[in-house]
């Protein structure tokens, strides 16, 4: 389990830079979610 | 270390035959053999387990007819020699002890090499350790070797034992022979230290005290010593089993503590070096509470050959809301990145008092666009407004924003084996302590 840590928790670290210098946003839930205006209260706006 | 701790490491010599004594049962008549006269200086008698002192020239009988309604069978049969730490060793004696006030039972082996004096092993739910008897004393708290308030934690060669356990025993049972007079019933004070898979013992009676320690041997290796064809498999967990989730937890918590430490340097120097470069700044006129389709923005450049892109929009929005839709587009190649974008500010007052939703603001980032030229697409809408004017709204493009939620993701990946093995150590900790009357894992209020 050490050693199986050691390479995962390197390899996330070397993806992590990588990520980071090529603005990559690895989780991004709400990348393509519509933004349709909700108003106050989260009603929606016909 | 446990089987050598008094007595210097030399070659192991040849093993001899003991000079054995065979004399009648002065109680029932019936054969007994002394195997280590002189050694010895009581023996249990097979047929009718009386106690004999070996030493009397009368064999007298320190303890007659004792009998059990179910006797204790020995797992390691007496005679039987096996290698341990890497010395030859015979089983002469077998005793069954117990706790009194919990009436917890555990078996113990004594073992002979006539050379290397005594050893015990003990076994306890199918877990084995090999003790040794020491002359000296551990440093802590032992003002009171009665053990009425011996020390939580003694230190004994540079290890901490922690206490495990202390109470009162009893001898149950008893087989073979011994190096004192046995006496079933007899009962001493005992305390038990613990640094697993190492132990440390004290024993008291009204004579004498009595440090050993003990080292967890598995019963693989029991059975492979002493060549016996079934060993009761161990169950749960024991005071001394080698913490192997402990170690993996403490080796596993160094690392994540290693990688968390390069990832916030590594967020540090990203964040400072990231470009924020504001690539267009758009000015767009819209109409409020309508559409306004097809506008195009002038074509800009993206630096750099990857890199993420954050749009923020800005409008004018009080009580009222705008959206757009849109596109960014890249000139030379066609791909397009769709994205949409709301921003609505509203307050008022209520019972609560005033209150404020919103911004007049919002930005969102686009993950990994490639260099090159660009331009948008947008579509606008709005509502809410109290005229219909045009008005205007604010889309900027800013190339290279540093990126922080990456950072909490990557702490979180990072830690997620940290977890289980901080899990898996607590569990095997508490099964190991659960036994005990000084479990930490108990709060005093259960």
């Amino acid at each position: 389990m050490v050693r199986f840590y050691f390479v995962t928790g390197s390899l996330l670290c070397a993806f992590f830079v990588y990520a980071g210098m090529n603005g990559l946003k690895v989780v991004d839930p709400f990348a393509v979610a519509a933004s349709r205006p909700l108003g106050p209260g989260g009603h929606y706006h016909k | 270390m446990a089987g050598n701790a008094d007595i210097p490491d030399v070659p192991n010599p040849p093993v001899t035959k003991p000079r054995v004594k065979m004399f009648a049962c002065p109680n029932c008549g019936g054969s007994i053999t002394l195997r280590y006269p002189g050694a010895s200086m009581s023996v249990v008698c097979e047929n009718c387990q009386s106690i004999i002192d070996v030493n009397d020239e009368n064999y007298k009988i320190l303890t007659k007819f004792f009998k059990q309604a179910k006797p204790f069978t020995p797992l390691i049969p007496l005679g039987q020699r096996g290698s341990l730490k890497g010395k030859t060793w015979e089983v002469i004696g077998f005793m069954v002890r117990s706790d009194v006030s919990s009436q917890y039972f555990w078996s113990e082996y004594l073992l002979l090499n006539p050379f290397y004096g005594y050893r015990w092993l003990v076994e306890d739910k199918g877990h084995w350790n090999f003790i040794t008897t020491i002359k000296k004393k551990p440093e802590g708290n032992l003002r009171v070797a009665g053990l009425g308030r011996l020390g939580e934690v003694l230190t004994l060669d540079e290890k901490r034992y922690k206490v495990f356990n202390s109470g009162r025993t009893q001898v149950d049972y008893v087989i073979g022979e011994f190096y004192w007079r046995v006496v079933v019933g007899s009962q001493t004070n005992t305390a038990d230290y613990i640094d697993p898979p190492l132990m440390l013992s004290c024993e008291k009676d009204e004579s004498e005290v009595v440090w050993s320690t003990g080292e967890y041997i598995s019963h693989k290796e029991i059975k492979k010593a002493f060549k016996l064809e079934k060993l009761p498999n161990p169950s749960g967990t024991a005071a001394t089993e080698p913490p192997r989730a402990k170690k993996s937890w403490e080796k596993i918590g160094m690392l994540w503590a290693l990688f968390l430490a390069f990832i916030t340097c590594a967020q540090i120097w990203l964040s400072g070096t990231s470009p924020y470069e504001v690539a267009c700044d758009y000015r767009g006129i819209y109409l409020q509470n309508g559409k306004q389709n097809d506008q195009t923005t002038p074509v800009f450049t993206l630096q750099k050959e990857m890199s993420n892109v954050q749009i923020t929009v800005h409008a004018p929005v009080s009580n009222s809301w705008f959206y757009v839709s849109g596109e960014l587009v890249n000139n030379t190649t066609g791909a397009t990145y769709p994205f949409e974008r709301t921003v609505e500010y509203y307050y008022g007052t209520d019972s609560d008092g005033a209150w404020t939703e919103g911004s007049s603001e919002s930005a969102l980032t686009i993950s990994s666009v490639p260099g090159g030229k660009y331009y948008l697409n947008l579509d606008t809408e709005s509502g809410g407004y109290a005229t219909n004017n045009k008005d205007q709204y604010n889309l900027r493009v800013i190339r290279g924003v540093p990126l922080y939620d990456n950072y909490f993701w990557f702490a979180l990946f990072l830690s997620v084996i940290p977890l289980i093995s901080w899990s898996s150590m607590r569990k095997e900790e508490a099964s190991r302590w659960a036994n005990s009357d000084f479990n930490p894992y108990v709060s005093s209020s259960e």
